[in-house]
């Protein structure tokens, strides 16, 4: 499904530069969960950049479902994102002023879905994460635990094939973190790629497949 | 002080770290500085009028206020015998004066002639009540003799340069001549008048007493003829109210008296005047509050300063609202520098005092580049508004001070919002989260911003509706054709001699037709009453009278309606005249041909309308087509102007070449002057025009401001959605479709201030199209598109200003 190739990744400050991933290979096929520890500083953030198409390394190639992510334009991977990349991350990241389903509707919004097949979307999700009830409520109204909930739901009503999730359970408690994390590895059930960034060893081994990055390296490839 | 030394040193730096930010900012502060002081100069200059004088607070003009027929009338001018009935009657008057404007405008000394428009007679207290200073001879008794002048430095230089000028002989064209009795400076330029020469009122005698006027006691003593400007100073402590009834009681009297003698001897209505009053205005207060028939100059509206201090005032809240609004919209620029300098310890206060000095650190700059950008633009200015304004070096400490209180006022201003919002921030907050600028604000900035918006959008409207109404006029259908038609000014200087004058002047290739008026069509006629017969016996009219020579209509192309012109008599002047269709409509008279009127207090010699012409605008555009009455000139008087129509296949500079050739061999090479009758009428547009240059001047302005004010806004949105357009763009919006969302949020409040200019507009172009006898307004649907380009150009902008961080790399998001 994506494959990196040598992949680095530099940044320069004035005359400086400075290299955050160096020589990253990694291969992940569909419907694989992959966790990728480390700690703070080691590029995690820049690798999920390359990976959800945010961004382009500096070096190597990264090939997404078959294509050259190198090759495309930046509206090209922008409709790639769209449909196949769904984004969680540690703060939802929702908007205030939206209700709860509109927050869940909105990139189809942005895809121009019909609003009939939208409307139908967010209430199937809806009702699988158990938030019909909060249909209409303002994120401000909700616990922690249901506003990223929210985040997720907005993460999958695309139906993507892969799923980004940087520190999801960052900022919950550990009963609200571990629910979050059963929820991401039912999505993994039900057939989706899930790849989760995490500074924690304890949460990266939920997944079946581990590597570890320290200081923009690639240490360790685990599969159990 | 150490700290607030730190403070300023901060801003400085500041100033050039985020460049085009704080370039911008001081920038926006130093147009309003700019548009404030030049604005209070000029209010300083228009309230200073005529405030020069050693008695300026207690001299008064007199006016007279009555009706004739049943026309009310309001003249800044007087009965002659006023002035002296004053200072013989009241002694509450100090002083009193009289002067006229000398109609004969040709001055000749030797072999030297020019044409003088500000000649003026005046008794000897005329330089007790305006007291200029004398360069030569002295104030009390330079205009004591008849054959007394006194001439400003200008006219001395300008007629004898390096020669004494006290004794030398000036001609004037009327046979009086004068002796140069003292040289002065001239009224300063905030006057209500200028004057070039002061002659002797008492020369004017000789004119009279040359001539067949025998009964001059009579003629001075008449208080029904308001000729004269009458000025007076009162004693200290004079209850102004309480002369003022004194004066019109005694003064009421001898009106009556006169009339009712007139009434008597006439048997007429004396002259149709039924009342008459006296009336007393401050002298500072003619040049902004007096619109009298008659006055000396034209003179301002209270009302413009009015609207520039408000202006001025609205430009610099505006500005320094712009200024918090950029400067607490970039806040995220500075929030370490705040966390940090409450980590080590900076209270609340002394943040706040950082914050509000930095404001007025960066006020002072903007005065600074505000008074280079005043020096620069002055002279701009002055010539476009045909005003003597200066940045006042030897007066100048106070204006400084007030500039310096007014430059810290908006400092203080400024700063105190970002003051108060970035010294109530929590330490924990800054580090954890940055800062963002709260929604609470949105709305009161959306406020702002569509309210800067509006002005630029109600100005181009409103300008665009003064082109329009101005152009309307230019093009308006007069009646009659201005084209290729020389005006000679001065006609009299050819005398007796016209019919022969234009004869050879016609014998010139390319000179269509030859004729001559008193006044030019375009300005102002002056009313005369006639007596004619109605349906219910004698009537008395009040018409508009102009004399003019009978090819006056083919020259200038009036249409006859009815009858014909009069035939030149060799003898005597025509008993013929011609009225215009609004006057038969006013005389309702059916048939109007050979109907008979004469003049009021002349009966004996009646006239008779020969023809009728079609309406045509004689006046200048703005007024309505009066009813008016065309005749002959009498015998012994001769036109002011001729008027030649030339043809357009001969080049009309050889043609004037020819005429002043003529001209000089005619009058003895008395000054040729020339206008082409197109400029007269264009000349009438002129107070439109000074509007339409204020309102384009303030226009200009206010787009900057409006830039300004634009950018701060949508700077102010793009760091308050910034989380919500990352999070937008990861899940999947294109740029575009977060420009068009962030565009949209912008003009919620944007476009509601530029579709409610159109309203304003409407309501004020409305006001001003009411001063116009003949209008067109600016159709809706243009003010519409105004409305649509003014959001287009918004777009724009917001486009160049905010389309680089909209688009940028959402990847700073986690």
């Amino acid at each position: 499904m994506l494959q990196a190739i040598d992949i680095s990744k530099e940044y320069r400050k004035g005359q400086l530069t400075s290299s955050i991933l160096s020589n990253i290979n990694l291969d992940l096929n569909s419907g694989e969960y992959l966790s990728i520890y480390g700690p703070s500083g080691s590029g995690k953030t820049s690798l999920l950049n390359i990976i959800g198409l945010l961004d382009l390394p500096s070096a190597g190639e990264f090939i997404f479902k078959e294509q050259k992510t190198s090759q495309l334009s930046e509206k090209e991977r922008l409709s790639l994102r769209r449909k196949e990349i769904g984004y969680i991350f540690s703060a939802p990241n929702l908007i205030d002023e939206l209700t709860v389903a509109e927050n869940i509707e909105l990139p189809l919004l942005y895809q121009k879905v019909k609003k009939r097949e939208r409307i139908e979307r967010v209430s199937v999700l809806l009702g699988e994460f158990n938030l019909l009830h909060r249909k209409k409520f303002f994120p401000n109204d909700l616990s922690g635990i249901e506003q990223q909930k929210v985040a997720i739901a907005r993460a999958l009503i695309i139906n993507p094939s892969l799923i980004l999730a940087d520190e999801p359970s960052r900022l919950l408690n550990s009963s609200d973190g571990n629910e979050i994390l059963d929820l991401l590895s039912n999505i993994n059930d039900n057939g989706t790629s899930v790849i989760l960034f995490t500074h924690e060893r304890r949460i990266a081994d939920r997944s079946r497949k581990t590597v570890q990055l320290f200081d923009g390296h690639l240490l360790l490839d685990n599969t159990k | 002080m150490e700290q607030v030394f730190n403070y300023i040193k901060v801003a400085i730096r500041s100033l050039f770290k985020f460049r085009t930010d704080s370039v911008l900012n001081v920038f926006g502060l130093s147009i309003g500085i700019t548009i404030s002081i030049v604005v209070l100069m000029y209010i300083r200059y228009e309230l200073a009028y005529d405030k020069s004088y050693s008695n300026s607070e207690r001299t008064y003009r007199a006016i007279t206020k009555g009706t004739i027929g049943d026309v009310g009338f309001e003249s800044a001018m007087t009965p002659q015998v006023l002035s002296d009935f004053l200072k013989t009657n009241f002694s509450e008057v100090e002083t009193a004066t009289r002067i006229v404007r000398g109609a004969n405008k040709l001055v000749t000394y030797n072999e030297m002639k020019f044409n003088e428009d500000n000649f003026f007679y005046a008794d000897s207290s005329f330089f007790s009540l305006f007291d200029v200073p004398f360069i030569i001879g002295d104030a009390q008794n330079s205009l004591n003799n008849e054959e007394d002048i006194v001439i400003t430095r200008q006219i001395a230089d300008k007629y004898f340069g390096t020669e004494d000028p006290i004794g030398k002989l000036l001609k004037l064209d009327n046979g009086l001549f004068f002796y140069v009795s003292g040289v002065c400076e001239p009224l300063p330029s905030n006057s209500h008048f200028h004057f070039d020469f002061i002659a002797s009122q008492q020369s004017i005698k000789k004119l009279y007493s040359d001539k067949k006027y025998k009964d001059t006691k009579h003629k001075t003593e008449n208080w029904l003829k308001v000729d004269w400007y009458t000025y007076f100073a009162l004693k200290n402590n004079t209850d102004k109210l309480a002369f003022e009834q004194k004066l019109q009681k005694q003064l009421h009297i001898k009106v009556k008296d006169q009339i009712s003698r007139i009434v008597e001897k006439e048997n007429s209505s004396a002259m149709g005047i039924k009342a008459i009053s006296f009336h007393i205005q401050p002298i500072e207060d003619i040049h902004l509050h007096s619109k009298l028939d008659g006055e000396l100059e034209s003179n301002s509206k209270y009302l413009y300063v009015g609207l520039f201090l408000s202006l001025a005032i609205f430009a610099l809240l505006i500005t320094c609202i712009n200024f918090m609004n950029l400067t607490t919209a970039r806040a995220s620029l500075r929030i370490k520098e705040i966390g940090v300098r409450k980590l080590v310890g900076t209270s609340q206060k002394s943040l706040m005092v950082q914050f509000v000095v930095e404001a007025i650190t960066y006020s002072f700059v903007a005065l600074f580049i505000g008074l280079v950008l005043v020096e620069l633009l002055l002279p701009f200015f002055n010539s476009l508004f045909e005003l003597n304004l200066r940045l006042n070096r030897i007066e100048g400490r106070f204006d400084l001070l007030y500039v310096i209180l007014i430059t810290f006022m908006i400092g203080i201003i400024s700063g105190i919002y970002p003051a108060l919002a970035f010294s109530k921030l929590k330490e924990v907050s800054i580090f954890k989260d940055g800062f963002r600028p709260n929604k609470k604000g949105l709305f009161v900035r959306g406020i702002l911003a569509a309210t800067q918006v509006l002005v630029p959008t109600f100005l181009i409207i409103l300008s665009l509706a003064m082109i329009w109404q101005i152009q309307f006029l230019k093009n308006k259908d007069l009646g009659f054709n201005s084209d290729n038609i020389i005006v000679v000014e001065r006609g009299y200087s050819i005398g007796k001699k016209f019919e022969e004058f234009k004869t050879r002047l016609k014998a010139i290739p390319g000179i269509l037709e030859v004729s001559a008026c008193t006044i030019l069509p375009g300005e102002e006629a002056s009313i005369t009453s006639f007596n004619y017969s109605g349906r219910n016996g004698d009537k008395i009219a009040i018409l508009p009278l102009n004399f003019v020579e009978k090819d006056f209509f083919k020259t200038i192309n009036v249409k006859l309606d009815a009858g014909s012109v009069w035939k030149t008599s060799k003898s005597k002047m025509a008993h013929d005249l011609v009225i215009n269709q609004k006057a038969k409509n006013f005389l309702k008279m059916n048939k109007p041909l050979g109907q008979r009127i004469s003049f009021i207090g002349n009966n004996e010699i009646n006239y008779s309308i020969k023809g009728v012409v079609k309406d045509f605008h004689f006046e200048p555009i703005q007024f309505p087509i009066r009813p008016l009455v065309l005749m002959d000139i009498p015998k012994g008087s001769y036109y002011d102007n001729l008027l030649i129509k030339t043809s357009p296949k001969r080049n009309n500079k050889e043609i004037i070449n020819d005429v002043n050739d003529l001209w000089d061999i005619f009058t003895d090479k008395d000054p040729f002057e020339y206008k082409m009758l197109n400029e007269t009428l264009s000349n009438n547009l002129k107070e439109e025009s000074f509007v339409l240059k204020i309102t384009l001047v303030f226009l200009i302005l206010s787009m900057l401001v409006g830039w300004l004010g634009l950018r701060a806004f949508a700077a102010y949105v793009a760091e308050m959605k910034d989380k919500e357009y990352i999070s937008k763009k990861v899940i999947g919006a294109s740029p575009t479709q977060i420009f068009k969302e962030f565009f949209m949020t912008i003009s919620q409040f944007v476009l509601p201030g530029i579709l409610l200019s159109i309203p304003v507009s409407l309501v004020v172009i409305t006001l001003w199209l009411n001063g116009f006898a003949y209008y067109s307004r600016l159709p809706l649907l243009l003010m519409l598109a105004i409305a649509g380009v003014v959001w287009g150009i918004s777009f724009l902008l917001v486009l160049v200003h905010s389309g680089k961080n909209i688009k940028a790399c959402p990847t700073q998001m986690h």
